[in-house]
């Protein structure tokens, strides 16, 4: 059973406030710049992408491989040497 | 009730949290020690400034007198080293480096301004991390009106020891006078030590608008600026600001989406109901958005 349109819109809003956020709160707690916009990426990332596509069949896998995605991305951004 | 497939996110969001909560020290080269107690801004126009500015805890607040500072002080520095007073701010700034090794950051500075000063050439400023206070420590100012800026403008701030530049000026019926100090002190054997230069540009019976350029040595009466304070302490005030850094808000953008899709690549590879392009998408978004922290606003 998949979420309602209007949960998924709530889920995508959050992602973005907190993609926006987060960042501010982890930099404040201590975070260099590089990890406190990783860290509001993948929080972004994740609940954004669930609001995209809320039908998963193995739930546990998708989340996994999320993560995956994000460890993959984020060491891609890494070894090429934060070219920003 | 959660939904079974809201359970992922708000572990992730749980993790998150406790990840961010956990405490970790926060490194700057700005960073406090202690709280400030006092910092006597030198006087204007070449006028002696109060040293003892213990001699004064708690006194009363100026009345019309703003303190400026983040983007506003930044933008207001702006305007007058585009003004007929830059230049001498530029070649203080300039002997500011060639002495201490760092040039003063003006996106660092902070200021008081406000008819209340035009009274106040004298006048002690109180900074404390919660509030912005000034307290008057004595009023002889001859100038009526006009208004008067001060600015204090960081060049480095470490434990037991400061430096920057202070940069005054007030304007009377068309006549400006202005100070600028590049001050170093450093606390040593229980004393501040402090390495000044005074450069003012104002009228004396030398003439109008005469320069004039003093080096300080200790036994100099003048106390261009004293600092009532043993330990490290943060003299530049924080605050969120408009970084402006577009071309490199671009790189990142880009760099992280780049990522993104690699990374969403081999999860589906991996995984085939992992989606590529609404997981690169999402990954964009996010990562366009959270780059946006650091090159486009930020702590500063």
């Amino acid at each position: 059973m998949g979420m309602a349109m209007t949960t998924r819109i709530l889920l995508a809003l959050t992602a973005i406030v907190l993609a926006a956020i987060i960042p501010m709160i982890a930099a404040g707690a201590g975070a260099t710049i590089f990890w406190a916009q990783t860290i509001g990426i993948v929080t972004g990332w994740l609940l954004l992408y669930f609001a995209i596509v809320p039908r998963q069949t193995n739930k546990k896998k998708a989340a996994v491989s999320l993560f995956a995605a994000a460890a993959v991305a984020t060491l891609i951004v890494v070894v090429l040497g934060r070219a920003w | 009730m959660s939904h079974p497939s809201l359970r992922p996110f708000f572990m992730t969001v749980l993790v998150v949290a406790v990840v961010l909560l956990h405490p970790v020290a926060k490194v700057s080269p700005f960073a406090a020690t202690a709280a400030p107690s006092a910092i006597s801004i030198p006087s204007i126009a070449g006028a002696r400034c109060a040293a003892a500015n213990a001699d004064n805890p708690g006194g009363p607040s100026i009345s019309g007198v703003r303190v400026v500072k983040a983007t506003e002080a930044e933008s207001r520095l702006r305007k007058k080293l585009d003004g007929p007073m830059g230049p001498h701010l530029r070649r203080a700034f300039d002997l500011f480096e060639r002495r201490f090794g760092v040039r003063p950051d003006i996106n660092a500075a902070w200021g008081v301004t406000g008819p209340g000063l035009k009274a106040s050439v004298r006048t002690t400023v109180q900074l404390l991390p919660a509030s912005l206070k000034l307290k008057p420590v004595a009023q002889d100012f001859s100038f009526a009106d006009g208004t008067t800026d001060l600015y204090y403008i960081p060049g480095d701030s470490e434990t037991d020891y400061w430096s920057g530049t202070f940069d005054g000026s007030t304007c009377d019926s068309g006549q400006c006078a202005e100070a600028i100090i590049n001050v170093q002190q450093q606390w040593s054997d229980g004393v501040w030590v402090t390495t000044w230069e005074q450069l003012t540009y104002t009228d004396d019976d030398r003439g109008t608008h005469h320069w004039v350029r003093n080096d300080g040595t200790p036994q100099d009466p003048i106390v261009l600026a004293s600092f009532n304070q043993q330990n490290g302490f943060s003299i530049r005030p924080v605050g969120l600001r408009a970084l402006g850094k577009y071309a490199d808000y671009l790189g990142c953008g880009a760099s992280r989406c780049a990522g993104m899709a690699a990374g969403c690549g081999l999860a589906h590879l991996w995984n085939a109901e992992m989606a590529w392009a609404p997981c690169t998408g999402a990954g964009c978004v996010g990562g366009f958005i959270a780059c946006t922290w650091g090159n486009l606003w930020g702590w500063q």
